[in-house]
């Protein structure tokens, strides 16, 4: 076997003797020093014989591009000549650095993309919207403008044939008309390249900028000292991302040759930081709803920057392709453009899991925060109207600027201009607003930070005592900022949680439930309410009492579990003349203010016969793991008031002590907290079929998998944006043990009985029998229970074996068949 | 004095030509560069070729180095390297008597994605370069000498490629070399790397991680000057954990100095002997106070006493081994009489030195000990526990057959019906008396006793023969690679561990129903060995086996019928008995489990393990020996069997079977 047709050895470099300049300058020194002896000495006779040569290095290889494995690509400089003639060089090498070979022969590859743009003030869109009334001059007062690209290749576009569906918005079609769009050049591809050593390229842009199309009103002319930015999207063949495609760019200024530093260009999410901590990157698994678009071609943010610019539009529906503003409507699905072939693209139906009125669930801040992540403070046309516009007033001239010149905005009413045209006075801009409510929030958590003391459970007097180290100066029972203080006492026998499958009596004080007791601070010391205090120096020691061990007869057998608060703060979300100082915790009645109601969320302390400490719950998924799409201290509350929820039914009420959406609302997921109603002993009245099971495990696999037959909340098909299969999206390494699984109680839902595994495994394979009799056939002979009788799991003596081939690192591991290795 | 290259050589000619003078010749081309492979692109293996190394005057070290794949290609791109440093102190050089002594110099790591000490250049082509950060002249409780030995040990590996998410293997490459030029004055290469391995199978799986997988590295760091207990330097450490481990033939210091092939200073260990060496073994000994020997201050004065050969001579025990060398007994014939059930054994005593007879064992002044052990049933592992035997030192033979040939009779045989035309096995075993070369009459006062290398022979109702010999599991050479071969010694004197031991220790050894590891506590020879390695019978819990404990070929044979661990296990050996005694001793509950299971649950006890394997056949504490019985059938090998999914090999990270 040959390797001739993978690499090149470069036979100059391999055989030739060594020779460098730096051994040139030595001999020339030498030299001199050899003629003034000479002068001196006269003749000296024979000289000794120079040495020898040193050896050659060894030479240079390469794989050709045919058969490289992996693909990278490094820019290492771009210039700009005189005559606007573009070139870039780049080093192309696999993923570990093997000089890749070929690249300049026709078709080596499917595409070379080349974007080039300059960064400059930003070009407004036309918005083919009704008459613009507004003519006078806009530059009077801009306030802080961030610059934005401009690329040097663009186009009008007219609205061309579409594929017609009738899941089509209303209207869809309404603003269609001629837009701008910017582009890249792929027609060249390797014509464009030369090599300029092994595996060193450059790219010569086929026209000089001056050439490309100059479009009316946009402003294409070069300018040197400007940061430009080219891009390049290479790909050898389509269908492998690792082996096949590279996204690079580089920002540079062509007066200097050098390249642009982080504060010279424009950077304000970070891809990995934002958008991957939710997105996908496993870019060659399509189950996994991977961030790459365009065919699979384009998932480097930098690169999108260079076509999706301020100016850009969808001629079919008039639609924005603006980056940012594309992005915002996105995720609050309410996006709909026509896109490649003509068809459309539907974003309406985009379960997007976080609040999306919270900007710093993408714009990121912090230490490691890009140079521009604070560029969102400030105003523009089209990420302003991302979410205004559908506010917008019938005869709406279709421009911001007389959108937001209204009464309507307090910024316009108070005339505090720097409300939005960021200056000196207020450099946050409208960010001071679209933040206040988190600011408010962030300042009453800070404020009001709180912890539970372990509880001291008396059976026989049915009652709890703890303490509260409380910050506040008053109790919460008499601080008016304070609007209720729910806290939760929650039976756990240190395997699992038990809602007992059945409603207990009604008792008129705690619900209910009869393995848990909510309570509120706030009623403590008045009539009917079971709570009593004392209040100390910095604490406060509350009593419960009334629990009836008999109504509460889970609670009481059980005798020990854990407490959760959950605390209502009351704090001031509202700006007035860009003062946020106001944006504190404030008496629930004012009526004078905006006033947000903020949840406190606390520590999760034990209660037992003692007060001693319980074990915690085993924990098997990371809080991070939610976090990265839910965001911090997510609120579930909406899935919990459907039923019997509402106001009128409050924690501690007959149906609210299960249904209330507080405190059953949990603000961390993975503590236990929800298991402690969606528990395996199934749900206690209208218990549901496997397929919509009520257990914690079933419930969230099935959610983020898709497999659940029906939602209380939703009948959206949920849009995960990775593949279910990821177990460690949510599950660190080493937390899903399946050798003590089989510990744990049997899930009993409507249609049976499910073993703790097959219950985990069985609600993404298997929601009922019919869905995959072979799946349900091997849970089966392999010591699982699928749909049995109650008790029979445990009547066979908990014996599923899926361990033995399914634990981690197994031959049939759960890491290996889900691809996690 | 003039120095060019070939190149410039003829500038130079013109320019002198003018002055008129004769001129040197010019230096000749340099040599071509190396050849250079082919890149790789998929890497399992690395090779490492040391190219060229020196002590730049800044003291930092250079070097440059190839790295290839399993196909020798270039591997290029690594992420990371560790370079270490010691320098050799010659013999006597830290004191009269003392052997050649490392000093570690310095060690650093250049990971290229974080923080790299030195200069790395990657060539891109499988070539590198390195310099180090470090000098060798940083610490202070070593000097530099550009004359002494000195060792750079090259780390690679236990990374991977980026883009990659294999795991390239480690490996350490060393150079001895002197700066100055010269070739090593003086080495130290005592131990090989593959005496170790030879039990530990991978000296890097002993400590660290597994990053360094040669002898040649271990010593750098553990030198006098790195290691603060001076019984961790690599002599004390190494003599004294294999002392403590109580293995048999500790004395045989040729286990790890070994002649074959010599090491350049294989014989260091009887040239130089020293406190530190000899001590961690003679822990009686305390040579500065004088404590059982003579008090000595230090090492000056050992060799003057103990020479070269006498060392050697005590330690490899050769006086006993010629003395043993003038014995052999051999069984020649059997006869098997079923209806009596008893066998009648021949056996041959001699002088192999000589040829010479010896008279029948019991008039044997030097032979203290001689027993002969049969049992019947090598297709399911004998049947009975308690093999019948003689005692030819105790007994007069049935016959003097003649030739030193005398004839017993082995008497209570068990022969269960039907088995007629099965095997049965008969074992030797015994001690004589030595005094230093010679066999001497076991009442002399300098008499010693040692045992014989104890032997198993086969035979069936005809004749004696292997027609009907058991399997072969393990062999004393397996065995032998941690034990010495037929030099670790049960109940006196048996030591054959291939065959012997399992004319008691078989299936006929019950297990002990109420032990929580019920498989482990069985004394049927695969379950207790599986157990005593395990760390996991009862008595050996603190054991600690030093090599990966799933390298099952580390004992098990292979042949060309595969491995003799693959399943199924051979058919018609019997399921594990399990018993609970009552405190007289009586069994008051036998039930029994299947084979497989027994013998993978000794370590695979978990809950599920267990399920999986009932759920596959497998029977665990049932009331009647399931073969035969219409019980289920285990049916392991469907998936564990060779070349299957989860083939037993694989499974425990070994290759499979070829």
């Amino acid at each position: 076997m040959t390797h001739s047709t993978h690499f090149d050895v470069n036979p100059q470099t391999q055989d030739g003797p060594m020779k460098t300049f730096t051994q040139h300058k030595t001999w020339r020194a030498l030299l001199l020093a050899g003629t003034a002896t000479l002068v001196l000495a006269g003749c000296p006779g024979d000289g000794d014989d120079g040495s020898d040569g040193a050896d050659g290095s060894p030479g240079e290889v390469n794989v050709n591009i045919d058969s490289a494995t992996s693909l990278n690509a490094q820019i290492t400089a771009a210039a700009i000549s005189d005559d606007g003639t573009v070139t870039v060089d780049f080093d192309l090498t696999t993923a570990n650095g093997v000089a890749v070979a070929g690249l300049e022969v026709e078709d080596s590859v499917d595409r070379i993309g080349m974007g080039i743009a300059k960064y400059f003030d930003l070009q407004k869109r036309s918005r083919p919207l009704a008459a613009s009334a507004f003519t006078e001059d806009p530059t009077l007062f801009k306030g802080t403008k961030a610059d934005q690209w401009t690329s040097y290749i663009n186009a009008v576009v007219d609205p061309g044939d579409v594929n017609v569906e009738d899941s089509f918005p209303e209207d869809w079609d309404a603003n269609a008309g001629a837009q701008i769009q910017a582009g890249i050049e792929t027609s060249c591809g390797s014509e464009c390249v030369e090599a300029t050593g092994n595996g060193s390229y450059r790219y010569t842009f086929s026209l000089p900028l001056d050439q490309y199309p100059v479009i009316d009103g946009l402003d294409t002319s070069f300018d040197a000292n400007l940061t430009h930015r080219v891009t390049m999207e290479l790909r050898r063949f389509r269908g492998d991302v690792k082996e096949a495609l590279v996204n690079t760019y580089y920002d540079f200024i062509p007066a200097t040759g050098a390249e642009a530093s982080a504060d010279e260009t424009r950077e304000l999410v970070v891809l990995e930081q934002a958008c991957l901590r939710c997105h996908s990157n496993d870019y060659d698994n399509s189950a996994a709803h991977p961030l790459i678009l365009h065919g699979g071609a384009r998932f480097e943010l930098q690169n999108c920057t260079v076509c999706h610019t301020t100016y850009s539009g969808d001629p079919e529906t008039g639609a924005t392709i603006d980056l940012g503003s594309m992005v915002h409507q996105i995720h609050k699905a309410e996006y709909f453009m026509i896109g490649f072939g003509g068809n459309g693209n539907d974003f309406r139906e985009l379960t997007f899991p976080a609040n999306g009125n919270e900007c710093g669930v993408c714009h990121l801040e912090g230490d490691d925060a890009p140079a521009q992540a604070t560029n969102w403070y400030f105003h523009r046309q089209e990420a302003c109207l991302s979410c205004h516009e559908k506010f917008a007033p019938e005869d709406w001239d279709g421009t911001a600027r007389s959108l937001f010149h209204d009464d309507s905005f307090t910024p316009y009413a108070e005339g505090n201009c720097a409300g939005c045209h960021a200056d000196d006075t207020n450099p946050d801009g409208s960010a001071i607003y679209h933040s206040a409510q988190s600011l408010a929030i962030t300042n009453a958590r800070e404020a009001y930070a709180y912890e539970l003391g372990n509880g001291t459970y008396d059976a026989e007097a049915g009652t709890l005592s703890f303490t509260l180290t409380w910050a506040a100066n008053t109790a919460p029972e008499t601080d008016p900022n304070v609007s209720a203080f729910w806290v939760s006492a929650a039976a756990f026998d240190g395997l699992e949680y038990d809602l007992g499958g059945t409603r207990g009596d009604s008792d008129g004080v705690f619900g209910r439930h009869k393995s848990r007791i909510a309570f509120d601070l706030t009623t403590a010391n008045t009539a009917d309410s079971p709570v009593t205090s004392i209040v100390n120096e910095s604490s406060v020691t509350y009593t419960v009492s009334q629990i009836d061990a008999e109504l509460k007869d889970l609670f009481a057998q059980t005798g020990q579990g854990f407490l959760t608060g959950k605390l209502f703060v009351c704090a001031d979300s509202s700006v007035v003349d860009m003062d946020t100082s106001t944006l504190v915790p404030i008496a629930c009645d004012n009526t004078e203010t905006r006033v947000t109601e903020t949840i406190v969320a606390g520590n999760q302390a034990s209660f037992s016969t003692d007060g001693s400490d319980i074990d915690l719950r085993r924990v098997v998924a990371m809080e991070m793991g939610c976090v990265n799409c839910h965001a911090e201290q997510a609120d579930f509350s909406a899935a919990h008031v459907g039923t019997r929820g509402d106001e009128e039914y409050p924690p501690n009420s007959d149906c609210g002590s299960c249904h209330a959406g507080t405190p059953n609302t949990a603000v961390a997921l993975t503590d236990g907290s929800c298991v402690s109603c969606h528990n395996p002993g199934g749900s206690a009245h209208s218990n549901k079929a496997f397929e919509r099971g009520f257990d914690y495990k079933v419930m969230i696999h099935q959610i983020h998998a898709g497999t659940r037959s029906e939602r209380r909340t939703t009948d959206l098909e949920i849009t995960y944006p990775d593949t279910p299969a990821n177990c460690l999206t949510c599950h660190a390494e080493g937390q899903l043990d399946l050798a003590t699984l089989p510990a744990v109680p049997a899930f009993v839902a409507d249609d049976g009985e499910f073993s703790p595994t097959v219950a985990a495994c069985a609600s993404c394979h298997a929601t009922s029998e019919e869905a995959n009799a072979a799946a349900v056939a091997h849970f089966r002979q392999n010591g699982g229970v699928f749909a049995g009788t109650v008790g029979q799991y445990e009547a066979e003596g908990n014996s599923e074996s899926c361990a033995t081939c399914h634990a981690a690192g197994r031959s049939s591991g759960y890491d290996v068949v889900h691809g996690l290795e | 004095m003039m120095k060019m290259n070939g190149r410039m050589g003829l500038l130079a000619l013109a320019v002198l030509a003018i002055a008129g003078c004769d001129n040197g010749d010019d230096g000749a081309d340099g040599n071509p560069g190396p050849d250079t492979p082919p890149p790789a692109q998929e890497v399992t293996e690395l090779n490492v070729e040391l190219r060229e190394w020196r002590i730049e005057a800044s003291g930092q070290i250079f070097i440059d180095f190839l790295v290839t794949n399993q196909d020798d290609e270039g591997v290029i791109g690594l992420p990371s390297a560790t370079l270490l440093a010691a320098q050799l102190l010659p013999t006597g050089f830290t004191g009269a008597g003392n052997s050649t002594e490392w000093r570690f110099l310095g060690s650093e790591t250049c990971d290229t994605a974080t923080s790299c000490a030195g200069e790395w250049i990657d060539l891109a082509n499988g070539f590198y370069r390195y310099t180090t950060g470090m000098t060798v002249n940083d610490r202070d409780d070593v000097t530099y000498s550009a004359d002494a030995t000195q060792r750079i040990v090259l780390k690679l590996g236990g990374d991977s490629l980026s883009g990659s998410t294999v795991t390239l293997p480690v490996v350490n490459e060393s150079v001895d070399f002197t700066p100055n030029g010269t070739e090593p004055l003086y080495t130290r290469e005592l131990v090989a790397s593959a005496a170790c391995d030879s039990c530990h199978t991978e000296l890097a799986s002993i400590k660290h991680g597994g990053s360094y997988t040669e002898m040649e590295t271990c010593v750098t760091c553990h030198s006098a000057n790195r290691i603060s207990n001076p019984l961790n330097v690599m002599s004390g450490l190494a003599h004294r954990f294999h002392a403590d481990s109580e293995l048999a033939q500790f004395t045989n210091c040729e286990s790890c100095h070994t002649q074959e092939p010599a090491l350049a200073n294989a014989d260091n260990w009887i040239m130089n002997p020293s406190q530190l060496a000899c001590g961690t073994c003679h822990t009686a000994i305390d040579f500065p106070s004088g404590q059982g020997h003579p008090a000595q201050a230090d090492n000056s004065n050992c060799a003057a006493c103990h020479n070269p050969d006498w060392t050697r001579d005590a330690h490899l025990m050769t006086a006993q081994q010629d003395a043993l060398s003038r014995f052999a007994v051999d069984v020649v014939s059997t006869t098997l009489d079923p209806a009596t059930s008893s066998l009648a054994v021949v056996i041959g005593v001699t002088d192999p030195q000589t040829g010479d007879n010896y008279d029948s064992p019991d008039q044997l002044a030097f032979l203290d000990d001689l027993r002969i052990y049969a049992n019947w049933g090598t297709s399911f592992d004998y049947s009975t526990r308690s093999a019948p035997s003689v005692r030819p030192t105790d007994v007069t033979p049935d016959a003097n057959v003649g030739d030193g040939q005398y004839q017993y009779t082995i008497s209570g045989l068990t022969i269960p019906a039907d088995t007629d035309t099965d095997g049965g096995a008969v074992a030797v075993q015994g001690r004589v008396c030595v005094s230093d070369s010679a066999l001497v009459d076991c009442d002399a006062t300098t008499a010693q006793t040692v045992a014989i290398a104890s032997s198993t022979d086969f035979f069936t109702a005809e004749a004696l023969g292997d027609a009907m010999a058991r399997r072969t599991v393990v062999n004393n050479e397996t065995c032998g690679s941690c034990h010495g071969d037929q030099k670790l010694n049960f109940h006196g004197t048996r030591n054959d561990l291939e065959q012997q031991c399992q004319l008691c220790h078989n299936a006929n050894m019950a297990a002990d129903a109420t032990a929580v590891n019920q498989s482990a506590s069985s004394a049927n020879y695969s379950h207790m060995v599986h157990a005593i390695h395990t760390g996991l019978r009862e008595g050996y819990e603190d054991i600690v086996y030093p090599a990966p404990v799933g390298d099952c070929r580390q004992c098990h044979i292979q042949s060309t019928d595969g491995d003799s661990f693959a399943l199924p296990i051979a058919n018609g050996v019997p399921a594990m008995a399990v018993t609970e005694t009552n405190a007289d001793g009586d069994v008051i509950s036998t039930t029994f489990t299947s084979i497989t299971a027994a013998t993978c649950s000794v370590c695979h006890s978990s809950d599920t393990a267990k399920l999986h394997m009932e759920q596959q056949g497998a029977l665990f504490n049932v009331g009647v020996s399931p073969v035969g019985t219409g019980l289920p059938t285990e049916s392991c090998e469907v998936c564990h069997g060779p070349g299957r999914s989860a083939d037993v090999a694989p499974s425990h990270g070994l290759t499979p079977a070829q």
